[in-house]
């Protein structure tokens, strides 16, 4: 029985996606599991855990963004790849401690303590998916 | 650089914005001075933690060509 190889050109898609829906799993389980340590143990009042959500909705979208662009770059280079996502992820922290806090009312201790935490957590599992 | 050294700089990274964050935050409740310190710490750690990854990211580099600048007897 002759078994059909897929082609290079679309290996390279199906693997991404793969890496992608695997870092997503992971990295929603891990921030989800985050936001309700600090929003039963650290943060209970009704505006720092509203913080710690709206925080937790933003780390989830720059996660997914970033580890689309690092694993791109890192096809040719691991630790550029690498870099890249971290540094976008600290731009997104600065806009976020000096716009985005403001702009949408939110307490800023708890809603950017929150944002690095999940930062922190999902930098431990992101390069396992992007070899 | 394997996929755990990658995950230990990440660590060291955010972990030393986490710090400086949670000083700064600390230092405002103090002084009643919010947001000041926050950002501080923000900048302070991030500027600190990035300067430190880039070094050790390029440690086995300097390394090599200070080896091959070096006269051999």
């Amino acid at each position: 029985m002759t078994q059909h190889a897929m082609p290079p050109a679309a290996a390279v898609p199906m693997r991404m996606g793969r890496a992608l829906l695997g870092f997503t799993a992971a990295q929603g389980t891990i921030i989800v599991v985050a936001m309700l340590v600090m929003q039963r143990v650290i943060w209970t009042d009704a505006a720092a855990a509203s913080a710690v959500r709206a925080s937790a909705w933003l780390a989830f979208a720059v996660q997914s963004f970033t580890f689309v662009v690092a694993r791109l770059v890192a096809r040719e280079q691991v630790i550029a790849g690498w870099g890249l996502g971290v540094l976008l992820r600290f731009a997104s922290l600065l806009f976020w401690a000096f716009l985005g806090i403001k702009a949408l009312g939110l307490v800023s201790g708890p809603a950017l303590i929150s944002l690095v935490v999940f930062y922190f957590v999902s930098t431990l599992v992101e390069p396992l998916f992007l070899n | 650089m394997s996929p755990w050294a990658l995950a230990g700089l990440g660590t060291q990274f955010f972990g030393a914005i986490l710090l400086f964050v949670w000083i700064g935050g600390w230092l405002d409740r103090r002084f009643d001075s919010t947001p000041l310190f926050l950002l501080g710490g923000v900048l302070l750690g991030g500027g600190g933690s990035f300067y430190l990854s880039y070094r050790r990211l390029t440690a086995p580099k300097r390394s090599d060509s200070r080896d091959n600048d070096s006269p051999t007897s």
